[in-house]
């Protein structure tokens, strides 16, 4: 194929393949890289927030559960003093100790039928004036011996308060309404980043408090989120994931319950926030690798071209020299890899074309000569052929006319033969007729055939009377004699008959032998 | 990627809502196509029907006002599946439909006016945290009495046992309250739990039952048969008072026994097969704003639960003591709680027997 009917398409250039192959392996190699090293960076940053949060939710956690706490061992101390003791404090007494705890709004305390026996407000009795106490939730499960907590309360003028009660002796109750203006503080003292929220909800779905009040104002629920409101109430340890939080951002959380409550502390932070140095990071790593990429194709780009491109031009140049018929041109590269072998091999072929060439040329200029040689030759052998084929021919027409001759004579010869046989065969066989028939006259002469005649008519002169002639008449009587007679000639004629056939019929046979 | 993973979120979450309006029927509570009608099963002339129009011209919710004779057939009707958004019902009633799973849980986004309801009626033993309950009116029972007609003062539950007014009483044929009068009578708590006292007032009870009259449950007052003088002594609440009031029949007397009174309470349920959830609770948090809730005590005469309705709420009215006695009035007052499983079946079985059927 000539090298040139090879047009060199621009797409499959060696240069561009080996270009896209490098800058596919690199890309994939820095791809690679790149999510590796960006995901690592933010399960780093995930699990630094969770831990994060996770501490200030155990905190919170720790803080209301203090709150808590306290406030039921204030009530226990009240407890110690006794029913006695409790009934001789009056109300300004009773309301000394409940502003002693900035915590409490009220303390009540009650006997087993529900009545009140001593109660101190802050400001104004709540609990003390209730006339459904005896059905109320938080007297009959302190009466029932449990510590309750009861649910969040808001007041008609946007406040809101808890009940907590305690069994004390003589199956009394002491129960006392807090303030939840400490738990919506302990949610709104919780910071971490610049977004974070946390809240405080119960299992049923109910919001505590929230950072964001707006929230709690509104009444709003986690029972129409069922993400969380199913984390609520399924983990029962602390738990940290992403979600879709109530105001519909995508947030990282954490969620820790409150020991001794059906509450738990939820803390959760934007993702857009969460994953910001992620974020900065995939960017930069990006940004890195498309640097570090483009950098790279460039250097392999001049190299590729530099040590193996531009040699394989050179060589290329010195192959059409040579397709060019330039036996005399050489490669002059002196590069010692594969591509300067190349060209050492190139050249050291075209030396050998040039000593092929001229030993081919001693080669033709000999076989001239022997060719003119064999033709002189040739023309002289086919002249002497040519004479003796004449010749030949000549002495083959003498040939055949002679032959012609002959075979008209035998043809006549033939011809008088076979007369000659025919004649002599038809005189054979009128001589065996002949015999024959004298041989059947002298055998009727030989038999009395002449008297069955006169039988036979002797016998029509009798039709009639046959008895009376053959047994009277003495013809008749001679008749059976001579019957017998003819017995013995018949029996003779018939055995010679069956057992030479050929004396009943060959006179022609014997005659043929004759 | 997670821009990606946030644009197919957004992508799922966007096909989901357009799957969800296209079944708006599918949501619970979600209201139909068409004219919206609610439901609501009731004591007879319970709401006033100036109440009810504002709420249908404001809402534009229509509401079909059935009523019952009893609350006995009411939970009979729940219990066979009858469709109701709202049913009145006393405590008593309302844990064992809750157990049952007839009650639908109130979502008190729809109810924000629920801060305004009073202590006395939150988280309460029979419904803890108010998931399925929302008061109406609350109130006392006593004693109406045509001081004319008796010889002597009346002052004691026990006093409609003294053979001196026999055939002269007329009682409500509610079974409940009649137990509770007796075992009042008798010095009992109506909440006691000892079988033996409840065993007791039933005797008690039926004692009396022949020197009495029993007023039909549909006439909405006994005050009238006092007013004829048909009998002297009857039991009834502070709405009878305060119609007699009125109407300037001085001459009838409400009288909280000195055993105690008790309490009454009425609370709204939405049944769990109401189609109309979220209508039902609208309307509650419409009879739970301040004003409407005051305009029902100054229609009705009965005490509200909402504290904030006070400032609306008539002063001759929210000072009348019938309508809201003081603390000290109710100090030794009873409100009735759940009975148990073992209680009902104790309480129907004396219901029966008290009033056989026929």
């Amino acid at each position: 194929m000539n090298i040139n009917a090879v047009r060199l398409n621009p797409g499959k250039s060696l240069q561009r393949q080996i270009l896209l192959i490098f800058s596919a392996t690199l890309g994939l190699a820095m791809l690679g890289s790149v999510l590796g090293v960006g995901r690592i960076v933010e399960h780093v940053e995930k699990h630094a927030w969770q831990d994060r949060q996770q501490e200030a939710a155990l905190r919170a956690a720790e803080t209301v559960d203090n709150f808590i706490k306290r406030q039921i061992h204030v009530l226990r101390l009240i407890d110690l003093f006794g029913l006695d003791e409790l009934n001789q404090l009056d109300a300004g007494e009773m309301t000394d100790l409940v502003t002693y705890s900035p915590d409490l709004l009220e303390i009540i305390l009650l006997d087993s039928q529900g009545q009140v026996v001593t109660h101190g407000p802050r400001d104004n009795a709540q609990l003390a004036n209730l006339f459904t106490i005896p059905q109320s939730n938080w007297f009959i499960q302190a009466r029932l011996g449990r510590v309750y907590i009861g649910d969040v309360q808001r007041a008609s003028d946007g406040s809101s308060y808890i009940v907590i009660s305690i069994p004390v002796r003589h199956s009394g109750v002491l129960a006392a309404r807090l303030r939840m203006e400490v738990i919506q503080q302990v949610v709104e003292n919780l910071h971490f980043g610049l977004a974070g929220s946390s809240f405080i909800a119960d299992r049923e779905g109910a919001i505590i408090a929230h950072s964001d009040h707006s929230i709690t104002d509104r009444g709003m629920r986690l029972n129409d989120h069922p993400e969380l409101f199913a984390l609520l109430r399924t983990s029962s340890a602390s738990w940290a994931g992403e979600y879709v939080n109530l105001q519909g951002v995508r947030v990282v959380g954490t969620t820790i319950p409150v020991p001794d409550s059906n509450w738990m502390i939820i803390t959760e932070a934007p993702q857009s926030e969460a994953y910001a140095a992620s974020h900065r990071s995939w960017q930069t790593l990006v940004a890195g690798a498309v640097f570090v990429a483009f950098a790279l194709a460039v250097t392999l780009s001049v190299f590729m071209n530099r040590n193996f491109l531009s040699p394989v031009k050179f060589l290329l140049a010195g192959v059409r020299h040579i397709k060019e018929g330039n036996l005399d041109h050489r490669i002059a590269m002196r590069q010692s890899n594969e591509i300067g072998q190349v060209a050492v091999a190139f050249n050291e072929m075209t030396e050998r074309l040039q000593d092929r060439e001229r030993h081919v040329r001693e080669q033709t200029a000999a076989l001239l000569e022997a060719k003119s040689m064999l033709e002189e030759r040739v023309r002289e052998r086919t002249r002497e052929l040519e004479e003796q084929v004449l010749a030949k021919e000549k002495a083959l027409a003498e040939l055949a006319e002679a032959q012609s001759s002959l075979l008209e004579m035998s043809r006549a010869s033939g011809m008088a033969e076979v007369a000659t046989g025919v004649l002599h065969n038809v005189g054979n066989v009128l001589n065996s007729v002949n015999v024959s028939c004298n041989m059947i006259l002298d055998q009727l002469r030989e038999s009395r055939v002449s008297n069955v005649a006169r039988v036979a008519a002797m016998l029509t002169e009798a039709e009639g009377e046959i008895c009376r002639f053959m047994s009277e008449d003495p013809r008749g009587l001679q008749i059976p004699a001579y019957l017998r007679a003819w017995r013995r000639p018949c029996r003779r004629n018939m055995k010679i008959c069956a057992l030479r056939p050929d004396r009943c019929t060959a006179g022609s046979t014997t005659s043929r032998r004759s | 990627m997670d821009a990606m993973i946030r644009l197919l979120f957004a992508l799922l979450c966007l096909s989901l809502a357009g799957c969800a309006e296209e079944n708006p029927k599918d949501a619970p509570g979600s209201a139909e196509s068409g004219p919206r009608v609610l439901t609501i099963y009731n004591w007879a002339e319970y709401i006033p029907q100036s109440v009810m129009n504002r709420f249908t011209s404001e809402y534009g919710i229509a509401i079909d006002y059935i009523v019952y004779e009893s609350l006995e057939e009411a939970v009979q009707n729940i219990r066979t599946g009858k469709v109701y958004d709202i049913v009145l019902l006393y405590p008593e009633m309302i844990p064992q439909l809750i157990r049952e799973g007839r009650l639908a849980p109130i979502d008190y986004r729809n109810v924000p006016n629920f801060r305004h309801v009073s202590s006395n009626f939150r988280d309460l033993s029979f419904d803890p945290g108010n998931h399925y309950a929302i008061p109406y009116r609350w109130g006392t029972t006593g004693l109406l009495v045509r001081t004319d007609l008796v010889t002597r003062p009346v002052s004691r539950w026990s006093d409609l046992w003294d053979p001196e007014f026999a055939g002269n009483i007329a009682l409500w044929s509610i079974p409940s309250n009649l137990l509770s009068i007796a075992l009042k009578a008798l010095g009992y708590s109506v909440n006691t739990p000892v079988r033996e006292h409840w065993e007791e007032a039933l005797q008690h009870l039926l004692a009396l039952k022949p020197h009495v009259t029993f007023i039909d449950n549909k006439i909405p007052s006994v005050v009238p048969t006092l007013a004829a003088g048909e009998v002297a002594i009857a039991y009834g609440w502070a709405f009878d008072a305060m119609t007699a009031q009125e109407e300037g029949l001085t001459n009838i007397e409400y009288i909280l026994p000195e055993e105690g009174t008790f309490l009454w309470m009425e609370f709204f349920v939405i049944p769990a097969n109401s189609p109309h959830r979220r209508e039902a609770e609208l309307f509650l948090d419409f009879l739970l704003r301040p004003e409407i809730s005051g305009q029902l005590v100054n229609e009705s005469y009965y005490a509200s639960p909402n504290e904030a309705a006070v400032p609306f709420i008539k002063p001759e009215i929210y000072n009348n003591p019938l309508v809201y006695p003081s603390t000290e009035a109710l100090k030794h007052a009873e409100p009735s709680l759940p009975l148990g499983m073992d209680g009902e079946a104790m309480f129907e079985s004396m219901i029966k027997r008290v009033f056989p059927v026929k």
